[in-house]
């Protein structure tokens, strides 16, 4: 088709220019909300998942097997000197920290709560996880002055336990030889995750653990490992299932099934909305076609008495629809770009909405939010409404196809 | 040379009497025929027919030596797009497009580039006397000059034969006669051949060739010699 036919095509669809404004709207608002609300989800779900990895898992775990599901302090492994040395050389891998996990007893003079010990190598941890930059009182195991054993613990058990900075608590758990171990620390620091994780978390030192537990010198009970890219995940996990085939090696996405089965919950109801907008759309692009053509069919039969071919009557058709679904799909873009890069930079408070606290996998959901730019969302909501544009175009063209010239030439 | 010929043509449509009965005649190259008769006699159904636009019950028709039933439809709208002009009554010009790109549009369905395209549609409207109104929207063109615009479109792909269904119906009589004058123009100094439908007296004193439809069938035929060439000869 020469430009000649795609100027006509051009000033065909603005013959009516309120049929076509509404049509024009119907995309716009639609592509608009579509490519803000991707972006404002994945700045949610990225949220969620940066506290999955940065305050639980790192990307990817390695243990005995069973020990994620039960949490049995006997799963432990005696030696990780292999599995250091594969670590440090792989380029992928940006830290990785040893980890003691145990769950029991931990009792002040005033109270007591059943927890999970995380023994810990500090100068490790800190590499892998976000305590550290989240301590509201004391430190993340630095300058230790006091003697005895330090203890690192959350704001929701400091009040459960009514305790302060340098109070003592007794842990109580039972041993890897199925003897009861017990130990005195003193509170070194108080974190805060806002999460639920700060009144069920009690950071020690690895060396404390593993007395704690009556552990060898190098035993631990898992390694959390962060990678420097996350697109490089099932790589890595996939060369350490290889190379050590006898250990549990689980991504953060097997860890946190339910976690990632609410992104799916989240992606499913976006789905579904944006199958209604993109329907509006969809019936008011084949619509305002439709009536065009309608209106137009005198012309239709001249075009055929000039000597216009079925084909070029229905590629005339699909252009026109295909120009109204650009201009409605340009302003979408423009408007949702802009709007997601306004919010992207001021943020976008949701507290409005709430009346409570909203918590995901036990984590705060924060109510100001920042959406991505992910352009990718653009090429994708772009390729789908001019693909439905063109599906949309089959009404309009089945139309013309039956169209006889004689009959076209008598309508007025 | 033969331009358009009708063997045994006829036509019928479901639920409906026959609206043509074995019509069988031959427009030749140069001829300036008229089709006459009155309202529903089958005038426009013969120029349809003729033109490929629809399809003949039975019988057969040659147009610029192509049987018309053994193509397809797609070829017979190139033979229409290259062979063939077409002027309606009520003008039909596109009213989204100016005069000049009204005159365009065959040729822009015959993939002439767009500096010839705009040449030749300046060159058709030079011929109809309009080349100053060639950018106005036929909206602010008046009847007449809507209809010339209209036969400037029709020529300029230089067409074997214009099929004019009742080109003077809407115009009056000033114009109708500009019309005709300019019909004349392009058969006699251009060799174009014309096959009208009318019922107009003043159509059909120009035609050198008169087809009498009635009741389906062509009732007879007249030859005659044009009113504007016994004028020149009288002159």
């Amino acid at each position: 088709m020469n430009s000649f036919f795609w100027k006509l095509c051009w000033k065909n669809i603005w013959r009516n220019k309120r049929r076509t404004f509404l049509a024009v709207n119907a995309i716009a608002i639609g592509a608009t909300f579509l490519i803000y609300i991707h972006n404002y989800q994945d700045a949610l779900h990225e949220q969620f998942i940066s506290n999955a990895i940065r305050f639980q898992n790192g990307h990817i775990m390695i243990s005995k097997p069973g020990f994620h599901e039960y949490k049995e302090s006997k799963r432990f492994i005696r030696s990780t000197t292999r599995l250091d040395k594969w670590l440090a050389t792989n380029p992928a891998v940006k830290a990785a920290s040893p980890q003691i996990i145990a769950q029991g007893l931990l009792s002040s003079a005033k109270g007591g709560a059943n927890i999970f010990y995380v023994g810990i190598d500090p100068t490790k941890e800190r590499l892998t996880t976000h305590y550290h930059e989240r301590m509201v009182e004391g430190s993340y195991f630095e300058n230790l002055k006091k003697a005895g054993k330090p203890i690192v613990i959350g704001v929701g058990l400091k009040e459960r336990l009514k305790v302060r900075l340098g109070s003592k608590l007794v842990a109580l758990t039972q041993g890897v030889d199925g003897s009861i171990g017990n130990e005195l620390f003193y509170v070194a620091g108080i974190f805060n995750t806002e999460s639920d994780l700060d009144k069920s978390l009690a950071f020690i030192q690895l060396k404390d653990a593993r007395a704690l537990l009556s552990m060898g010198p190098q035993a631990i009970h898992q390694v959390s490992i962060l990678l420097k890219q996350e697109t490089t995940l099932d790589e890595v996990q996939s060369q350490l299932k290889t190379t050590f085939p006898r250990a549990e090696v689980m991504s953060w996405k097997e860890v946190q099934k339910h976690l990632m089965a609410s992104i799916e919950v989240y992606h499913s109801a976006t789905s579904f909305f944006m199958f209604i907008i993109l329907f509006i759309s969809a019936v008011g692009i084949s619509n305002s076609i439709l009536m065009g053509i309608m209106e137009r069919t005198r012309e239709f039969g001249v075009m055929m008495a000039i000597g216009t071919a079925k084909a070029d009557m229905v590629r005339m058709v699909l252009a026109e629809t295909l120009l109204l679904s650009a201009v409605g799909i340009f302003i979408g873009n423009v408007v949702g770009l802009g709007i997601t890069l306004y919010f992207h930079y001021q943020g976008f408070d949701l507290a409005w909405l709430t009346t409570q606290e909203v918590r995901m996998n036990g984590a705060l959901v924060q109510t100001v939010t920042y959406p991505a730019i992910h352009y990718i969302h653009n090429v994708t909501i772009t390729s789908i409404i001019l693909l439905l544009s063109l599906v949309a175009a089959l009404i309009p063209i089945q139309f013309i196809s039956k169209l006889k010239a004689t009959t076209a030439l008598k309508s007025h | 040379m033969e331009i358009v010929r009708l063997i045994g043509v006829t036509k019928s449509y479901t639920g409906i009497e026959t609206a043509l009965k074995e019509v069988s005649f031959t427009i030749k190259h140069g001829e300036f025929a008229a089709l006459a008769g009155p309202s529903g006699s089958g005038k426009t159904t013969i120029l349809n027919l003729a033109a490929g636009l629809d399809e003949v019950s039975a019988g057969k028709i040659v147009l610029c030596n192509k049987d018309l039933s053994k193509m397809s439809t797609a070829d017979v709208a190139s033979l229409r797009r290259k062979m063939v002009g077409f002027v309606f009554q009520a003008y039909n010009l596109f009213p989204v497009l100016t005069a000049l790109e009204n005159v365009m549009y065959p040729l822009a369905l015959n993939h002439v580039s767009p500096r010839e395209r705009k040449e030749r549609g300046m060159a058709a409207l030079k011929d109809i006397g309009l080349e100053e109104l060639a950018h106005r929207m036929p909206k602010e063109l008046s009847g007449g000059q809507q209809q010339r615009v209209a036969i400037a479109r029709a020529i300029v792909n230089r067409p074997a034969i214009v099929f004019a269904d009742e080109p003077t119906a809407n115009v009056d009589s000033t114009n109708a006669i500009k019309i005709l004058d300019l019909f004349n123009q392009l058969n006699e100094q251009k060799g174009i051949t014309f096959l009208f439908s009318s019922h107009d007296p003043r159509v059909l004193e120009r035609a050198n060739r008169i087809l009498h439809v009635g009741d389906g069938t062509v009732q007879r035929e007249e030859k005659k010699t044009p009113l504007h060439a016994v004028e020149a000869i009288a002159a």
